[in-house]
């Protein structure tokens, strides 16, 4: 089944949130200090001439929806199906896919040897994927470019 | 055994690289106020400094000079030497799956450098672009923690979260804790912690994944063999070595290839892997398990997750817990 990005909500909501409260590239409102409403903006073509595009609500200073979505300049969204090919449904190059996904026999699933954490809150540092990507900071700086 | 002591930390943050730059502190005991402050200094500097370098939206920037002449010789500083030194190292260690140098036609070599009378040369094959983006800050912020080490018993440099350092004195407890934030929307706490005593650690992948799908795409990182977004079955990735530029590049390779392939890869390279799937189980190498903890709730899930893609109950009953 096809599922867009723009169902990514919360992910993408978070990542809005962290990158209107640090200001990452440009002093940016926090959400806090943005009316309520739904906000929209675009990023410039990359190579490929590929465009994201961003939408987020805001209630009461907080986030509450966002979808980020990136499309092909022939239309492709980038989505669950992005690779597959349109008339038959398979990946379009059947040996990167078949690759992926061969084992190796000797690597086993080890998550009955992990400890419980009791304390899991107390930490030095929280690691996460980025999402500072060029396209995304640029989509929320358009949103935010009439305020 | 390593053991606790009463220790201090002091954090500072700076921007850069596109992203924010945290490093902490540690003493045991009182401290020099002005040496922690150039520490930190120094460490921040050198962020910016490698950000300057490498690059890709500063037009003035090694990188992009590189970009902008193909097929030229063109003098560059030593931190685009080293980074791309380690790029064309992990390119041909991972057999082309990380590829730093993009989707062109073939070349024997991607990238070159040498020395000459005035200092350093690059040259990038025509047709090529290079982009370091993820590895150079692996290699940043390894070089911000040697910057402290002199000054403090203990270093954590965050790059974006995603590239992380440290060595020395943890501050609260005898080894670092590094939560793993959730790839999953399901899941909006930290799945659990990986504790260490030092070592680089990277951090690959998306954020907000619903489960349900065997596989996902991975819009930022590129497959080489493909030339599109990668399709895996890999929502996130940690990798843990003692270089920040392996971990990097293994991080990367490891979405690009699937859980077992990329899990066979790090063992072979001699970095640990901790992979959080599309569906929703947490799998680890044999070195990495032990210093992993879930928190509450999310083991049992993630077991019956790592059997079925199936949507059960247990994910609503995770949020509770977890929570």
């Amino acid at each position: 089944m096809t599922r867009p990005h723009s169902v990514h909500a919360l992910g993408i909501a978070a990542a809005v949130g962290i990158m209107l409260f640090s200001g990452c590239s440009s002093p940016l409102p926090t959400a806090a200090e943005l009316p309520d409403g739904t906000f929209r903006g675009t990023s410039s073509p990359d190579d490929q001439g590929a465009v994201g595009a961003i939408e987020f609500t805001v209630r009461d200073g907080v986030i509450t929806s966002a979808s980020f979505v990136v499309t092909d300049p022939d239309g492709t969204v980038h989505d669950a199906d992005y690779g597959l090919s349109k008339s038959t449904g398979e990946p379009v190059d059947e040996a990167f896919y078949q690759r992926a996904q061969a084992a190796v026999a000797a690597e086993q699933v080890y998550v009955t040897q992990f400890k419980e954490a009791g304390d899991v809150d107390q930490v030095d540092v929280i690691a996460g994927a980025s999402l500072s990507h060029r396209q995304f900071v640029e989509a929320v700086e358009d949103a935010l470019s009439g305020i | 055994m390593r053991s606790v002591v009463e220790a201090h930390e002091s954090w500072s943050e700076s921007t850069a690289m596109g992203t924010v730059v945290h490093v902490c502190l540690v003493t045991a005991g009182a401290a020099d106020g002005d040496t922690l402050a150039n520490a930190a200094s120094a460490a921040h500097g050198i962020v910016a400094e490698v950000d300057a370098a490498l690059s890709r939206f500063v037009p003035t920037s090694d990188l992009s000079r590189l970009n902008a002449a193909p097929g030229r010789w063109l003098p560059v500083g030593p931190h685009l030497v080293a980074v791309a030194q380690a790029a064309e190292h992990y390119r041909t260690r991972t057999s082309g799956i990380f590829d730093a140098t993009g989707v062109g036609p073939p070349a024997q070599h991607r990238i070159r450098w040498r020395e000459g009378d005035d200092g350093w040369e690059a040259w990038l094959a025509p047709g090529h672009v290079a982009d370091f983006g993820a590895i150079a800050k692996g290699y940043a912020a390894d070089l911000a923690r040697e910057r402290c080490r002199a000054a403090a018993a203990g270093v954590l440099v965050s790059i974006g979260t995603s590239s992380i350092s440290f060595a020395g004195v943890a501050p609260r407890r005898a080894v670092w804790r590094i939560a793993i934030g959730s790839p999953w929307e399901e899941l909006t706490e930290t799945v659990g912690y990986v504790e260490t005593p030092c070592g680089s650690f990277s951090m690959s992948g998306v954020r907000g994944h619903r489960l349900g799908a065997a596989s996902l795409v991975v819009e930022h990182v590129l497959d080489p063999r493909t030339g599109r977004s990668a399709r895996t079955d890999v929502c996130a990735v940690g990798v843990l070595s003692d270089d920040g530029m392996r971990s990097e590049a293994l991080s990367t390779a490891t979405l690009v290839l699937g859980l077992r392939e990329g899990m066979a890869l790090c063992r072979a390279l001699g970095a640990e892997a901790l992979v959080l799937t599309a569906s929703g189980a947490v799998v680890a190498t044999p070195e990495m398990a032990p210093r992993v903890a879930l928190r509450e709730g999310v083991s049992e899930w993630a077991c019956r997750r790592g059997r079925s893609a199936q949507s059960t109950p247990a994910a609503a009953r995770l949020g509770a817990n977890g929570s």
